[in-house]
């Protein structure tokens, strides 16, 4: 896959910029707070179909103005396509003010969602942080989103779960509203249960797998950063098996290892959620949310045996998300019969030689690589050399030649 | 804006129209402006005359002027067969198959508690007691497979199993001469799960 040009409108702090990319390596060299980040997310929202960064639509607009646009002209399996992603204002109800229109070759395609899998990115940023000391959030995105690129019809499954818990909620707060629950809030609650876990059951299957596959990656990768010093493990924690009072049971109690949850059978698996929803339904009912499924869990990361987040270093923390991201990168690679897009913000200069190395090492030859960075200094060599330059300056991007003068320094 | 209230009035109302936008009943009304006197009086009375005459059928809910309505007393209809739809339009779409000779029962509407909408305000009940009494031997569910109608099969088959009747939902998959190719995935694993012999 390639992006061959971009061009955006509006768009954060760009007014009106155009820029061709090259096959290879393009690194993107300017001051913090020109646009660099901005340019890689405009790329990453073709390809994810929704912005990673921003809060609200409206964010992506720059400020002062009442829509934007991006175009991108890319190459994937063989063809070239023309994607668009354009927000402008309406006066149609539900909308918050601000409408989506999304394009491909011209075509308007109904969501977001179908923009998946046409331009695969896989990214390294200094956000990536957030993977090991964000919100369960930051880790379930994370899964979710390789599960999407690897298999489509996952968006699918994880969206209508998404509603069934929706709809599962707004019971819940009838019911707490009206302070009793007859039979026949009974029957309809059991109908909610079941379906909300037969869609969670499939959900903690396919994100079981996938952490199967991605885990002895990652602590390989663990192992070869830290000259076998560290080993990585990561335990699914199912957040419904948590007790109401947390002295009562400790957290490793409420944690399973994913090998034994993924010989299950979905339908067993199913079984047992309902079986925790009964188990706590009054507690549901008076916190008035679904507390049990997928939509809770999380993913707990340990070196040496150790609480990562608690006890890792600063350093090990940082050696622990990469690895986990290559694990990423490698799976990815693996799926497609192309390579995806590597974007790489903000973190080349961070990492060190040992690091960079086996970061290459695993891109594939032909991998289009768009690389932001405030200096050259401190990369290894091969990131650069033969590398198309580009400078961003206020909202702008532009090709340049002086960067290269300053490595041949 | 500068129109009369009068026409700010009738665009309003227009626009209350689902699928209907502001420019849409900008539209509509000028319209109305511009036709003869006798013609806006038509539009008027057929408007108030559906809303006075057309009514639920007290048996199987589908919209009629009569009461109980023309499939409920057809003579060639099958009403060992009840085939259960969320909406009237829904037992029109069917009724164009020209497919069907049995006997319709309309839920008016799906369970969806973010709409406000549970099992009692749906008629279930009455298809409990259709079902019971007419002695029906297959329930088919011509249910959308949306999260709230997969609520309202899982629903109704709790409360139809007992009975002992025949429940079946109908088939999903591939539009008739679409292409594989172009099937979106959820659709494709739909019609994989619901394969059958040949």
């Amino acid at each position: 896959m390639r992006v061959k040009k971009v061009s955006l409108t509006n768009f954060r702090n760009y007014k009106r910029s155009s820029v061709d990319l090259s096959d290879g390596r393009n690194v993107l060299i300017g001051e913090n707070a020109q646009g660099k980040t901005n340019f890689l997310e405009a790329i990453e929202i073709i390809s994810l179909g929704r912005s990673t960064r921003a809060q609200q639509d409206g964010d992506l607009i720059r400020a002062g103005e009442t829509d934007m646009r991006i175009e991108l002209v890319f190459e994937s399996g063989g063809a070239e396509a023309i994607a668009t992603f354009a927000l402008a204002p309406t006066d149609k109800p539900r909308a918050r003010g601000i409408e989506r229109q999304i394009k491909v070759n011209g075509l308007t395609i109904g969501s977001a969602k179908s923009l998946r899998g046409r331009l695969v990115t896989v990214s390294f940023k200094s956000s990536d942080l957030n993977l090991l000391r964000g919100g369960p959030k930051f880790r379930r995105d994370w899964i979710d989103d390789i599960l999407i690129t690897l298999r489509p019809a996952y968006q699918d499954i994880l969206s209508k779960y998404l509603k069934s818990v929706a709809q599962r909620n707004r019971l819940l707060k009838l019911l707490f509203e009206k302070g009793r629950v007859s039979v026949e809030d009974q029957d309809q609650l059991r109908v909610w249960d079941e379906q909300t876990a037969r869609l969670g059951a499939t959900i903690i299957k396919h994100r079981l797998h996938l952490l199967n596959d991605l885990l002895p990656r990652a602590e390989r990768h663990q192992e070869h950063i830290s000259g076998k010093r560290e080993k990585l493990t990561a335990e699914y924690i199912f957040r419904a098996k948590e007790s109401k009072d947390e002295d009562e049971e400790g957290p490793e109690a409420d944690s399973v290892s994913a090998s034994q949850i993924v010989e299950q059978p979905e339908s067993e698996l199913a079984q047992s959620l309902m079986v925790l929803m009964k188990q706590r339904r009054y507690e549901e009912i008076a916190r008035k949310q679904t507390l049990c499924g997928p939509h809770r869990d999380d993913i707990k990361f340990s070196l040496n045996g150790a609480d990562a987040v608690e006890f890792a270093s600063q350093g090990q923390q940082r050696s622990l998300v990469l690895a986990c991201k290559l694990a990423e990168l490698e799976r990815v690679q693996e799926h497609l019969s192309e390579p995806p897009i590597l974007l790489l913000d903000d973190v080349l200069a961070e990492l060190d030689l040992n690091r960079q190395g086996l970061l290459m090492s695993l891109v594939k030859n032909d991998t289009q690589t768009l690389i932001t960075t405030t200096h050259v200094t401190g990369f290894k060599p091969e990131w650069v050399e033969g590398a198309h330059f580009l400078e961003v300056f206020d909202g702008n991007v532009e090709p340049t030649t002086e960067a290269k003068s300053i490595i041949a320094q | 804006m500068f129109f009369t209230p009068p026409l700010a009035k009738l665009i309003e109302e227009f626009q209350k129209f689902p699928g209907v936008g502001p420019k849409s009943a900008q539209r509509m009304a000028f319209y109305v402006l511009n036709m003869n006197y006798d013609s806006v009086q038509n539009l008027a009375f057929a408007i108030t005359d559906a809303k006075d005459k057309v009514k639920n059928c007290s048996k199987c809910f589908h919209l009629s002027s009569n009461d109980p309505c023309e499939i409920c007393t057809s003579d060639k209809r099958d009403r060992s067969k009840i085939c259960v739809v969320a909406e009237a339009r829904d037992v029109i779409a069917l009724e164009r198959t020209r497919e069907f000779k049995g006997s319709y029962h309309v839920l008016t509407g799906l369970i969806s508690p973010l709409e406000g909408k549970g099992p009692e305000h749906l008629s279930i009940r009455e298809l409990l007691n259709r079902v019971h009494d007419d002695n029906v031997e297959e329930v088919i569910l011509a249910i959308n497979p949306t999260i709230e109608g997969d609520a309202t099969v899982l629903y109704l088959n709790h409360l139809l199993k007992p009975l002992g009747s025949k429940i079946t939902r109908i088939a999903f998959g591939l539009p008739v001469g679409a292409d594989l190719e172009y099937a979106d995935d959820s659709t494709l694993s739909k019609a994989l799960e619901g394969r059958r012999e040949v």
